[in-house]
């Protein structure tokens, strides 16, 4: 499907590129066009953005959806959504996606739950790229001392058993209101996105590492130093702008796993507070009632399994995108039928070199 | 979901239990299931399969035990006591005391402090102690256990009224002076004040006869001697049935030597058989050959009802029905007569701390008890078949007069629209109007001192109870009182709760059942303010603690309301004075104290496999009567545990 899909674009691309540049000339592609270019022939990536885009739009609106339906997401409703056994309600005009065994509308809380899991994975995953990125760029750039001390801190890190002791900082923390460490720590979305974040940053660490180790002999980073440049003008300047590739494309892969994650720590009860609403929590309600409910746990599962996939989908197009050896690895791999991308590709290829360069 | 375990533990309903979707107690008004099936005469023979995923159970140390379940096992087919049932729910009979080893009711001196109790003669014990007599020496050595500080003794608070029983118990004296046993066949008790339900007391498992040891006839505590905390290994049977190897037992050995019974596998299998020595009681009729239990701590609920559907076990002791199972049970015609829905004596409320703001204005106590909407609590907890709305303290089948009469039946001082509370605007106004008296609330009725915000408030977090907890913030938050409510299991919860300095102001999930069919029960370790303890406290809204008890747990209001008044008029009284007295009690405390929010009265559900015939509700025990069940031997051979 997505070859069929992809054959037609290809024989229009050009056509608009070259009405657009006038008379074959040779043109210049920012670095973005060509990201662009290569990214939207991938339609499973394509079709995960839209996913993705749609998710976080409901997750911003949920509030203006829980409106429109006019139910709450923390509402109950004992007299219209349970049955007289207490049993949920499967979906409906007014319950779309039936009620939860409390007695919630599903749809208004799933809704909600795309909040809980777009923020913790967003957040967490921020802080992971923050404090990978600088102690990555700074073992790679310092080497030596500075690099075995980072680089045995993250085999420790690495090393822990992360669920126990999420579960264990979960329920220290998550008890008083006053939290851990005086009040740094609270419990919450806020707590998780931390466990979750400061138990994975070693993953984006150890890639920043090998990439910096690798830029820091490039000719450019010593005509910077050579033009008078410190340390730091040359990390922020010459060095990171290599990353930002990597980066962007690892992250995206992050998201889901940390999507996951969270999930993971809400079914085993030490997530986000029972009361706000998460796709994990929601499942590990629905395995107490699922087999007279499914829709408690099709409805939460399915989101779960769609944002894992359209972000895996996303990072995977942008990888190929992004990185050309990649992508031609991934052509390699193709059969005869796709002899015009292949040559395409190739025609593409030295322009990204370039501009990489 | 489980029953908490306690040290020593009293037992209490985990709303952690009945909140979740296990072990909903149901029952009730309207569903027409009657308590037995008595369409099939009762055949003899056949091994009652049995199976249970809870693990509750201390041993099965007759004056350790104090779970429901143990009390069910040892009532009806282990242990013979003084006085007992009938086995039989209360519209037979069932909250009666009848004479078990006594010949007769006991004998009350007119002053009320002397009972005199004569025993039959000629009951023996279970192998290996077939030619040991039962005799009234046998009851003093079990008082003395259930005195004994080395005992974790499960309740010996029911037995201080007996004369000497503290001191023993302090071990300042050797026996219990308040017990003589003039011949082998009479029990005199005297007590230090008159205590109109002694009777029940002394049908209590505890009070079963302990032989004495043959090989050792000095050793006080007889057979349970050395073996102060594992006497449930050991234990030699009174009742219709034994642990199955009771003949293994030695006890000419050391304690520490002795073999143990091999039926009874802790965590695994437990296997009962008939008692050779049984002289055919008339109130145990003992109609199968055996009843195995096997235990699995991490089976299924769901599993094991499935199991029952197909008759691979006859029934799943102590949790409930799940509401799925229950709703197929009632819709399904061939299996709706396999499905016993009876009333038992045990509630859950909702515990204000009088120590803690704002909880210490009855008039936020009583705004409270107007707001909760008890119809959209009892729909979320299972609908009406599983929680009938309480709408005061005392189970009514405690008060009930001898002609049938509920006192309360019809008692709801805190009425509101169709029981929903604040979800009305009439429950609202009610509520407003008493929030607009006290100290914390404006002239709207809000709540808007600090005191109601971010007031601590536990509740379970398995099951229906976080839909359950918030229905009941969302009620308070109507008056303005805006909690912070943490969600924990059962065992946490209490572990706050029974300690008095953990000063939580809001609990809601805590559960009471009887310990015997006296409302006695409902108040003296609940309400009673001499009862508060450091350790092992079940009164969580303090009432009737002294200023010094409020000083010694930190809390700064000292001054709180008291019932100890109401509940001592109440404990010396017999008959229907006695139950009026429990009544007004109940009362007192609905209006006078509004400290709880009775939220309901437990119902217990069963289903029983397709060849269980003679079903029959145990009101004592709350449960199957496991004597009075027979088997259909045609329909299902005896699978293995």
């Amino acid at each position: 499907m997505a070859q069929v899909g992809t054959i037609p674009q290809q024989t229009g691309a050009p056509a608009e590129g070259g009405g657009e540049d006038g008379a074959g000339a040779v043109v210049g592609r920012t670095p973005w066009e060509l990201f662009w270019r290569r990214f939207r022939r991938d339609k499973f990536a394509i079709g995960g953005a839209i996913f993705i885009i749609l998710l976080v739009l409901m997750a911003i609106c949920a509030p203006l959806i829980s409106h429109l339906t006019g139910h709450g997401p923390d509402e109950l409703f004992p007299f219209t959504g349970l049955d007289q056994y207490g049993l949920p309600l499967g979906p409906s005009k007014h319950f779309w996606f039936g009620v939860d065994s409390q007695g919630h509308d599903l749809f208004v809380r799933v809704m909600y739950g795309a909040r809980t899991s777009l923020f913790v994975a967003l957040f967490a995953t921020g802080l992971e790229v923050v404090v990978g990125t600088i102690l990555g760029v700074a073992a790679g750039f310092y080497r030596g001392k500075v690099d075995t001390v980072i680089s045995r801190i993250m085999d420790i890190v690495l090393s822990l058993p992360v669920l126990l002791l999420a579960l264990g900082l979960v329920s220290a923390c998550g008890f008083s209101n006053n939290g851990c460490l005086g009040g740094l720590i609270k419990p919450g979305l806020l707590l998780v996105s931390y466990v979750i974040g400061l138990f994975s940053w070693p993953y984006i660490a150890r890639i920043v590492r090998g990439q910096v180790l690798s830029v820091r002999e490039k000719e450019f980073i010593e005509a910077a130093r050579a033009g008078g440049a410190g340390d730091f003008r040359i990390m922020w300047r010459e060095v990171m702008p290599n990353l930002v590739a990597p980066l962007v494309v690892y992250s995206t892969l992050i998201i889901p796993t940390n999507v996951l994650f969270e999930a993971t720590l809400s079914y085993l009860g030490i997530g986000v507070p029972a009361t706000t609403p998460s796709w994990g929590g929601q499942l590990s309600d629905a395995s107490q009632i699922f087999n007279v409910a499914w829709w408690t746990m099709f409805f939460p599962g399915m989101f779960l399994l769609g944002t894992t996939l359209a972000f895996n989908m996303v990072g995977d197009g942008m990888r190929d995108a992004l990185d050309p050896k990649t992508a031609a690895l991934s052509y390699k791999k193709q059969s005869g039928r796709k002899q015009r991308k292949r040559a395409e590709a190739a025609a593409v290829e030295p322009t990204a070199t370039q501009a990489a360069a | 979901m489980k029953r908490p375990r306690f040290v020593g533990g009293v037992r209490l309903l985990a709303a952690a239990a009945v909140v979740s979707i296990v072990a909903v107690a149901c029952g009730g008004g309207g569903s027409g299931t009657s308590s037995s099936s008595s369409s099939v005469p009762p055949k003899k023979g056949g091994t009652l399969q049995l199976a249970t995923n809870q693990d509750v159970f201390t041993h099965w140390d007759p004056q350790q035990e104090y779970f429901q379940e143990s009390f069910a096992f040892f009532q009806c087919c282990l242990l013979r006591t003084l006085m007992t049932y009938n086995g039989k729910p209360a519209s037979q009979g069932g909250n009666q005391v009848y004479p078990d080893l006594a010949t007769q009711n006991p004998t009350v001196s007119s002053d009320g402090l002397t009972w005199t109790f004569h025993m039959k003669s000629g009951l023996h014990y279970s192998p290996p102690l077939q030619s040991v007599e039962i005799t009234s020496p046998d009851i003093v050595r079990a008082l003395m256990r259930i005195g004994d500080p080395n005992v974790p003794s499960g309740y010996p608070f029911y037995y201080d009224v007996i004369q000497g029983f503290s001191d023993y118990s302090a071990g300042k004296a050797k026996t219990i002076s308040g017990l003589s046993t003039p011949d082998p066949h009479t029990l005199i008790v005297t007590l230090t004040q008159p205590t109109g339900d002694l009777g029940y007391r002394f049908a209590m498992p505890a009070t079963a006869p302990i032989p004495p040891n043959p090989s050792d006839p000095s050793a006080p505590l007889g057979v349970a001697q050395g073996h102060d905390t594992n006497y449930g290994s050991y234990m030699v049977s009174s009742g219709p049935y034994m642990w199955a190897g009771s003949g293994d037992l030695d006890f000419s050995k050391t304690p520490s030597a002795q073999p143990t019974l091999p039926g009874l596998q802790a965590g695994k299998e437990w296997t009962m058989v008939r008692n050779p020595s049984d002289t055919q009681d008339p109130l145990r009729p003992a109609y199968v050959d055996g009843i195995d239990t096997s235990v699995s701590p991490s089976a299924s609920q769901a599993v094991l009802e499935k199991e029952v559907t197909a008759g691979t076990i006859d029934n799943v002791i102590e949790n409930g029905v799940l509401p799925a199972t229950l709703r197929q049970y009632q819709t399904t015609p061939n299996l709706k007569s396999h499905l016993f829905i009876n009333p038992s004596a045990g509630n859950y409320y909702v515990a204000m701390n009088l120590g803690t703001p704002p909880f210490d204005d009855i008039h936020v106590r009583k705004a409270v008890e107007y707001a909760i909407d008890k119809a959209a609590i009892q729909r979320i907890q299972g609908g009406p078949i599983a929680w009938p709305i309480a709408t005061h303290w005392v189970p009514n089948s405690l008060l009930t007069l001898s002609n049938g009469v509920q006192v309360l039946k019809n008692y709801d001082p805190y009425k509101t629209p169709s029981e929903q509370g604040a979800d009305t605007s009439g429950g609202l106004q009610l509520a407003k109007a008493e929030m607009a008296q006290s100290k914390y609330g404006d002239s709207s009725g809000m709540c808007t001192a600090s005191a109601c915000k971010n007031v601590l408030t536990l509740g379970g977090n398995t099951g229906t109870q976080p839909a359950f907890n918030s229905e009941i913030q969302q009620n308070l938050a109507k008056i303005g009182i805006q909690l912070n409510l943490k969600q924990l299991n059962g065992s946490a919860i209490y572990a706050k709760l029974l300690d008095p300095s953990s000063q939580i102001p809001l609990a809601l999930s805590p559960g009471w059942l009887q310990d015997y069919p006296d409302a006695f029960t409902f108040f003296y370790l609940t309400m009673y303010g001499p009862n508060i303890s450091a350790q092992a406290n079940y009164n969580e809204s303090m009432v009737g603690a002294t200023p010094a008890m409020m000083k010694k747990f930190g809390y700064s209001i000292t001054s709180v309301p008291s019932m100890d008044a109401q509940i001592q008029k109440c404990m010396p009284l017999t008959g229907d004075a006695r139950i009026n007295c429990w009544a007004d009690a109940d009362k007192y405390l609905m209006e006078q104290i509004a400290a709880v929010v009775p939220l309901n009265f437990t119902n217990t559900v069963n289903i029983t496999g397709p060849r269980v015939t003679n079903y029959v509700y145990n009101e004592f025990a709350s449960g199957m009567s496991m004597d009075k069940i027979a088997l259909n031997g045609g329909t299902s051979s005896s699978p293995s545990g």
